[in-house]
């Protein structure tokens, strides 16, 4: 059995390596993480009306989401309830039943079981068809039009599982007018662990300049990114250029204030985007007040715990489904927010697949880091030692307006070390009434040294 | 990919042409010329696109949104920053370099719907390896328009391809196909 208590240490910033090569700690990962947490399924502007449904994975759960006839979402395991074949190979698109292609089982969109061929002959008509529905998914809910699926039914809402950052990501996700994915996704692999890339999106600003020197030096040089390049100086005390947040979830971003702007390849796109911002302020200002007005024209790269990550001005939007300790298929959209004008949506569109699609130009920079950091792990002395998130340590704190944890400095290691919090109560607890006995106390392991 | 049974074959001669440009083409992108290819081959009107389709049962003909996302989008300033990157020195995935490698067949020339332009068919396997470990491979079609430059010589004006592989093994497409 893992000892998961010494995996990790919040309070001195440090992991063991081996979270990122154990065959024994990634099965607990898929028991106690992605079998009880919240995870992203797909957007309300992907299967708009009813019988559109996608196909994804939870964990490496395979699962269906179907929009019911009421307008309801609903997701279901993608397999026959009669000998386990999945009963839906496509990836995405509108239908009135799900059949299984190896006897013919057909389930309705919602999930029963309603036609076996032959059953009078073949079954005497004693088959239950009652109890043969697909399993499905427990929970099933939206957060500003971001679709969640849950298979424990114990677990919190997804309002409480989000916690403090939901009031972040309503910076960007609940604007007015709101949010929308372009589907489909792009799909590739990768040979890392699921959670190197989750810790590089959710606040590692640290990398940007390096990582990405020739990429921040060719695609940015309109944006206050462009001064992160070749990590010799900054232009402002990091504290004057942004934050980092951590929550009770273990979700965070590192937030780089008024950095949205400037990330597109030529003057013209970016003037696009700044006029819409313009415009979209100051209704960002009223509905969600001054602070997010900043966020909301801020650049941020942030994770949702467990797998998936976002970028606020490249606009990314990211699941990194785990295949095993060493690989993870990468699921990449674009989002955009849904009242913006089609020309600039396209631009978005354009600009994020070339800088973090599937010919991205900064996807595949990220990602020989993230495979390295995994394999070199093979090695047993290797493996033996200790990981350090410790940059920022001790400078936490709590904020009147901003809720969760805090550090001022965007770049910083505070949300890595809160992820990390998170996934070591996690693995730990045998259930949700454990995790909900230790909330009120999550902030100390942060603010008391 | 539409049928081309009843559009005009080009002359042997053009066809020879046609031939010469792709496999100049392909050295000159598997040898780390991409500036050369881009300053001499590309016409600076290029539209380079590279789609992947998401798998949608045959009859479903209802299912909503877009059905593609496009990896490459690019017009001839994306194209040279690409290049530019690399030159840059500090691409640190291109070093210690990759290799490229490709076989470029099944090449079919057509007259194009102006004078001076062709509709050329080709299929591409193409390895890369790289880091020591690393191999990979990608095979897929193209659909390219050439056109003829003032200068007398053809230049890449289009080039679409449907990429077939749905789930890309090998983990990205950072480079010219």
């Amino acid at each position: 059995m893992v000892d998961v208590s010494k995996l990790i240490n919040t309070k001195d910033g440090i992991q063991s390596r081996r979270i990122f090569h154990d065959q024994d700690i990634y099965d607990l990962e898929m028991e106690r993480i992605f079998a009880r947490c919240w995870l992203f399924l797909t957007h309300e502007s992907l299967i708009p009306n009813a019988g559109d449904f996608i196909t994804t994975k939870m964990g490496q759960d395979n699962v269906i989401v179907v929009r019911q006839q009421n307008g309801k979402v609903r997701a279901f395991v993608n397999s026959c309830t009669h000998r386990g074949a999945r009963v839906c190979a496509a990836e995405a698109g509108n239908t009135r039943s799900f059949v299984c292609s190896y006897h013919g089982w057909a389930y309705g969109i919602d999930g029963s079981l309603q036609g076996v061929p032959l059953e009078k002959e073949v079954y005497n008509n004693q088959l239950d068809k009652s109890t043969h529905g697909l399993i499905e998914v427990a929970l099933v809910d939206n957060f500003c039009g971001f679709i969640y699926g849950c298979f424990d039914s114990a677990a919190p809402s997804l309002r409480e599982f989000l916690g403090e950052a939901a009031w972040y990501l309503e910076a960007w996700m609940g604007v007015p007018g709101g949010t929308e994915l372009i589907g489909p996704p792009s799909r590739s692999i990768l040979y890392c662990n699921w959670k190197t890339p989750g810790e590089n999106f959710i606040g590692d600003m640290y990398h940007v300049g390096w990582t990405h020197a020739s990429s921040t030096q060719v695609l940015f040089s309109q944006s206050p990114l462009m001064a992160l390049q070749g990590n010799a100086s900054l232009p402002a005390p990091a504290e004057v250029m942004g934050l980092h947040f951590t929550s009770r979830g273990g979700h965070g971003a590192a937030i780089t204030y008024g950095g949205r702007g400037g990330l597109y390849t030529t003057a013209r796109e970016n003037e696009m985007l700044a006029a819409w911002l313009a415009a979209q302020t100051p209704k960002v200002a009223e509905r969600l007040g001054e602070v997010r007005a900043k966020l909301y024209n801020s650049a941020w790269d942030g994770t949702i715990f467990p797998n998936n990550s976002f970028l606020v001005g490249p606009n990314t939007f990211k699941v990194w489904l785990p295949r095993g300790p060493g690989a993870i298929e990468a699921l990449t959209w674009t989002w955009v927010e849904k009242d913006m004008p089609e020309e600039l949506k396209r631009v978005i569109a354009r600009n994020m697949n070339q800088t973090f699609g599937t010919a991205g130009m900064l996807e595949s920079e990220d990602a020989d880091n993230m495979e390295s950091m995994t394999q070199v792990n093979d090695g047993v002395v290797t493996r033996r030692g200790m990981l350090n998130t410790q940059m920022g340590l001790g400078r936490e704190r709590e904020d009147a307006v901003m809720p969760g944890v805090v550090s001022d400095a965007m770049i910083n290691e505070l949300s890595h070390r809160g992820f990390y919090r998170y996934y070591q109560e996690m693995l730990m607890a045998e259930n949700w009434d454990e995790l909900r006995a230790s909330a009120s106390n999550w902030k100390k392991a942060h603010l008391e040294r | 990919m539409t049928n081309q049974n009843d559009e005009r074959e080009v002359t042997r001669e053009v066809r020879d042409e046609i031939e010469r440009f792709l496999f100049r083409e392909a050295r000159l992108i598997d040898s780390e010329q991409e500036r050369e290819w881009l300053e001499t081959m590309v016409d600076p009107e290029v539209k380079y696109q590279v789609f992947s389709r998401q798998l949608r049962y045959r009859k479903d003909t209802r299912g909503s949104g877009d059905k593609e996302v496009y990896f490459f989008d690019d017009n001839y300033a994306d194209l040279a920053r690409r290049v530019e990157l690399r030159e840059t020195g500090m691409q640190w995935v291109a070093d210690p370099p990759n290799r490229l490698r490709r076989i470029v067949g099944n090449i079919e020339g057509f007259e194009g719907e102006r004078a001076g332009e062709y509709r050329v068919y080709s299929n591409c396997m193409v390895t890369r390896n790289r880091m020591v470990y690393e191999q990979m491979s990608y095979a897929y079609g193209r659909e390219d328009i050439l056109r003829r430059g003032a200068d007398g010589k053809l230049k890449l004006l289009q080039r679409v391809i449907d990429f077939e592989e749905r789930f890309v093994r090998g983990k990205n497409l950072l480079f010219i196909l």
